[in-house]
């Protein structure tokens, strides 16, 4: 294996093929910046021009290009608040904030360097893992799966600890969202009232631009006041953002390392991963209870981790069952098979395409850090937009927000869809009601079902005695009950220092 | 800035549309076949039982706010009073929190201002439906910058050329597709 893995050292660094890394990356990057399209469209678009090449030159442009949209969509998180895809978030809850405080750069130059370790991080747990990651993968059943899931959930209640109730009842209303379509179990349409556009459900990415950057836009160009409240000293904090990045080293590892685990999982989805991480993060981190969703750095630099590790991950299924853990990677692996490229144990057979496996992880690597370097240039300059009064740009970002939610499914009801969603996500924003758990239940919820429901047809009640679900209860436990007495500190410490303050 | 933690007439409306929808999903999913009927049973009747509960303890918030804003209005016009009677400090004091009020107000976003966004919203959704994406985009370029930025002609335009040769470029180059129009039908 190790002289494979030397072998496959300078197929990547051939001059051609290493072009084609860095031509992946910069329109990885453009699509990351746009608001709404992800790594699936980026794959979608280059997938044509691959076809013919040899198979490393292929695989060097699709990876360069998938691994620079998890770094690149930051942009429009933090700067705009914004969600540019489905994985990022979470890192508006705490980058935002920041960018209104006027540290942009620091919030940037905090999520490029998590992004680019959790990146590397997950491209080591691939190297590592390959031998391995059969019998890891087929431990997880739907029992477990169902068990992950609603860990996932219970991040609710971790995430709107402001108000509980409100936030439980977003999150059922979530769930209630993610019901409409056709049901995973059985033959039959929910909510849909023939209409045939919902037949598949409403598009996470058109609810998330909805529920977020609809409202964000209408306040702004409402009170005609720039993003951020303070002068522009934030421009400089890259530096500092960095080295927030680097004290966190900790925080890093762990939420790669649960990013990494999640995206080992097909059907998972690296989008509860940024949430579990976001909620851990602000559940262990000292004085996270008080600071996350406030503009706190580890808000930021936990979920980003996370979004990039899950990439290397992501990869072990694909290549090794041929179950693509998502759209893009679905997409990747249409371009694997026009290379005569068979999914499976092949993979990891030298005589055969272990090099191909290889030239992977390679790009991953020499991707994330391309992606970083681009991404630290650029942040100078597009940070800048926190600054300008929203008139001058916002009438763009509309244009690029209509575009982003019609390409869903290229219906007229995406754009209903948004303008439903962005009238929601204002009342909720007014009436201060928790958005994230709306997409946590939508995202969450139809899986959660599913699993339980084949976890039910398979094992009747056995599946709770299972020793992988027996842990995951455990885990889920104790978050529960850490959540609660954590909460009811919290509210006395503020409950005192409120008295405190007063007797002063 | 409001006070975040009272309890107004819209929050009220907004926790009995949750519970409308919970009830109305409830009442659809029985009627949904099995397998498919169960979390969305399971889920709207917990919705629902929130819903009634949130119900009740906004209400019970907004009559405790009602009482608590009698004694207030009570205290202040009881400071008042003394005031008048002693003079200075009261005065001092009262002017100084009705500037902080004031100063605080000036943050609030006039609904105006909300509506006015709105229709530039919707007004392009109305003009991308008749005259197609490309024109709808840069004719709402052109107009938001003069309206609301205060840009000159020169740079309004040359914005919304910019907008009309990006999306043109990514619908080439990516096979971006944008929503038909009534023009679309009308001229092909």
């Amino acid at each position: 294996l190790f002289d494979t893995f030397l072998d496959s050292v300078p197929l990547i660094f051939d001059p051609y093929r290493l072009g084609l890394v860095v031509v992946g990356v910069l329109i990885g990057t453009v699509i990351g910046i746009l608001p709404g399209l992800g790594g699936t469209v980026g794959m979608a678009v280059l997938l044509p021009f691959v076809f013919g090449m040899d198979p490393y030159a292929g695989v060097a442009l699709l990876i360069g290009m998938k691994v620079v949209t998890n770094t690149a969509d930051t942009f429009p998180a933090v700067l705009l608040g914004v969600p540019g895809s489905g994985g990022v978030q979470a890192t508006i809850l705490d980058g935002y904030p920041m960018a209104r405080k006027g540290q942009a750069g620091r919030a940037l130059g905090a999520a490029f360097t998590s992004s680019l370790l959790g990146g590397l991080i997950g491209a080591t747990f691939l190297l590592a893992l390959l031998p391995v990651a059969r019998p890891i993968v087929m431990a997880m059943a739907s029992p477990e799966l169902f068990m992950l899931t609603f860990l996932g959930l219970t991040m609710v209640a971790i995430l709107s600890q402001g108000s509980m109730l409100t936030g439980l009842l977003a999150a059922l209303l979530g769930v209630m969202i993610g019901f409409v379509g056709a049901a995973p179990n059985a033959p039959i349409y929910r909510y849909t009232y023939e209409t045939l556009y919902l037949y598949e459900g409403f598009s996470i990415v058109v609810v998330a631009l909805g529920l977020f950057a609809v409202p964000e836009i209408v306040q702004l160009l409402a009170a005609g006041k720039s993003i951020s409240k303070v002068p522009p000293a934030g421009l400089t904090g890259q530096r500092q953002g960095m080295l927030d990045a680097l004290r966190n080293k900790w925080l890093i590892l762990r939420s790669s390392m649960i990013g990494a685990a999640s995206g080992l999982i097909p059907g998972f989805g690296g989008g509860a991963a940024d949430w579990m991480v976001y909620g851990l993060a602000k559940q262990t981190s000292k004085g996270g209870r008080e600071t996350f969703g406030k503009g706190d750095v580890r808000g930021v630099i936990a979920p980003d981790a996370a979004n990039n590790s899950k990439d290397g991950a992501d990869l072990v299924p694909t290549l090794l069952f041929g179950i693509p853990g998502g759209a893009s990677m679905a997409l990747f692996l249409v371009g694997l098979i026009s290379f005569g490229i068979q999914p499976g144990p092949s993979m990891l057979d030298p005589e055969r395409n272990l090099d191909v496996t290889y030239v992977i992880i390679w790009t991953l690597a020499i991707g994330n850090i391309a992606a970083t370097a681009i991404c630290f240039g650029l942040a100078r300059y597009v940070a800048r937009l926190s600054y300008i009064p929203p008139a001058t740009f916002m009438p763009f970002l509309i244009v690029l927000i209509v575009l982003a939610a019609y390409q869903s499914t290229r219906e007229w009801g995406d754009l209903v869809t948004l303008v439903l969603f962005g009238v929601l996500g204002y009342v909720m924003k007014e009436l201060d009601w928790a958005r994230v758990p709306v997409l946590i239940g939508m995202v969450l919820g139809p899986a959660a079902e599913g699993f339980l429901v084949i976890s039910w047809q398979q094992y009747g009640w056995t599946w709770l005695a299972r020793p992988l679900v027996l842990v995951f209860a455990v885990v889920l436990a104790a978050i529960l009950l850490s959540s609660f007495v954590g909460g009811r500190r919290s509210r006395k410490r503020r409950t005192a220092a409120a008295l405190e303050e007063a007797s002063r | 800035m409001r006070n975040r933690a009272a309890v107004t007439k819209p929050h009220l409306v907004f926790a009995l549309l949750v519970l409308a929808v919970f009830v109305w999903g409830f009442i659809e999913a029985t009627g949904f076949a099995a397998q498919g009927r169960e979390l969305p049973l399971l889920v709207s009747s917990v919705g629902t039982v929130l819903s009634v509960l949130l119900l009740v303890s906004y209400v019970r918030r907004m009559k405790r706010t009602a009482s608590a804003d009698a004694v207030t209005s009570g205290d202040v016009r009881e400071a008042l009073l003394g005031s008048r009677l002693s003079g200075g400090d009261a005065v001092a004091d009262s002017a100084d929190i009705m500037q902080q009020v004031e100063d605080e107000e000036d943050e609030e976003i006039p609904p105006r201002r909300v509506a006015i966004v709105s229709a530039w919203i919707l007004g392009y959704l109305v003009g991308i439906y008749v005259l197609g994406f490309l024109l709808a985009s840069t004719i709402f370029v052109i107009m938001c910058l003069r309206v609301e930025a205060k840009a000159g002609w020169i740079r309004a335009v040359l914005s919304g050329v910019a907008v009309f040769l990006f999306v043109d470029t990514f619908n080439y180059l990516l096979g971006i597709r944008t929503p038909e129009s009534v023009l679309d039908l009308w001229i092909f």
